[in-house]
């Protein structure tokens, strides 16, 4: 398991900016209907069950440190995300805010406090962006 | 007014002499491995405690010193608003579980374990301590909001766990057979009296 996720951080996560890409990337290789989460190339390199395992407890990991990290940090880090995400920021802030995404990336099992103040962190870092992107016409 | 002033000083005094006296004679200090036994004991008959870890987050004030100084007023009330919602939620999460901690040890434990006087004085003496500590920090919060009570969160947090450590760590070790009963006893009615 430590190899697999340690090929998971050195190969594919590594070239993602930031925790909040990370933990977007994989909550997209979890299946909404059971929960279960897929990564073919680690499966080829592993196990099927052992690949499942790494990328769990990769979620849970990234998760636990935007947490934890500090409200300035995830404004910077969502700003980063935003940046390469290639779409537009107004329409990324928009979208976000609306259908908030965000709230879909958490691991399963987290407590749902922890999964509460990640959702508000990430609203408001959201709405420091929307002021920061409103005034850049003016400025 | 004056009246309600004398009362509100003797009563603000009587807590903190407890408060005072509950610190010096809470009992054993708290082993960090033990205690994690304990909650990992805990854990098994879905008993944990919120995180402590998580209460530091929510409370802490670097949040709210970047937020002044860095967004509107209206981000500032969201803000404020939604971090008092998660300092009450964290603190009634915690206020229910310790709540079961000690209808599981009347329950469970009692009829199963001999009982130790001091322990039961010890922990009855936290729990209302702890009681008493949550009305108040409730009251601070809604207040002044969830930055300025870290200390006596961490306080309460701290007699929560002493709380947990007392009752559970009679489950640490214990012999297979009664803990099994203590199990069925508590998953079986773990509510009713």
């Amino acid at each position: 398991m430590e190899a697999a996720m340690q090929d998971l951080e050195s190969r594919t996560l590594a070239e993602m900016s930031g925790s909040i890409a990370q933990l977007i990337y994989i909550a997209s290789t979890r299946d909404y209907n059971t929960g279960q989460y897929n990564h073919d190339g680690l499966t080829f390199c592993f196990t099927e069950e052992v690949a499942r395992t790494a990328l769990a407890a990769h979620h849970k990991k990234i998760f636990r440190e935007l947490v934890f990290a500090p409200l300035e940090d995830i404004v910077q880090q969502l700003d980063r995300y935003m940046e390469t995400s290639g779409a537009l920021r107004a329409d990324f802030l928009e979208l976000w805010k609306k259908i908030e995404p965000y709230r879909v990336t958490v691991p399963a099992d987290s407590d749902p406090i922890a999964m509460e103040l990640f959702a508000s962190n990430v609203k408001v870092a959201l709405a420091i962006l929307q002021t920061r992107q409103e005034m850049v016409p003016h400025s | 007014m004056g009246e309600f002033l004398f009362f509100l000083l003797i009563g603000l005094g009587s807590l903190s002499l407890v408060l005072l006296w509950a610190g010096r004679s809470a009992g054993p200090s708290i082993d960090g491995r033990r205690l994690s036994e304990v909650r990992e004991a805990f854990t098994v008959i879905e008993l944990e405690l919120p995180s402590g870890a998580l209460g530091e987050r929510i409370f802490a004030s670097h949040d709210w010193d970047f937020i002044s100084a860095n967004a509107s007023r209206e981000i500032q009330r969201t803000f404020l608003q939604e971090r008092k919602s998660l300092a009450m939620s964290w603190l009634r999460q915690t206020r229910t579980n310790v709540g079961r901690v000690m209808e599981f040890h009347r329950k469970a434990v009692r009829g199963c374990v001999r009982l130790n006087p001091s322990l039961e004085l010890r922990l009855a003496l936290n729990y209302i301590v702890f009681l008493l500590t949550y009305e108040v920090l409730c009251a601070l919060i809604l207040l002044r909001g969830p930055f300025w009570v870290r200390e006596l969160v961490r306080y309460t947090s701290g007699i929560a766990d002493q709380m947990s450590y007392l009752s559970g760590h009679i489950l640490v070790g214990m012999d297979p057979t009664v803990l099994g009963r203590i199990k069925s006893r508590w998953y079986n009615n773990p509510v009713a009296s």
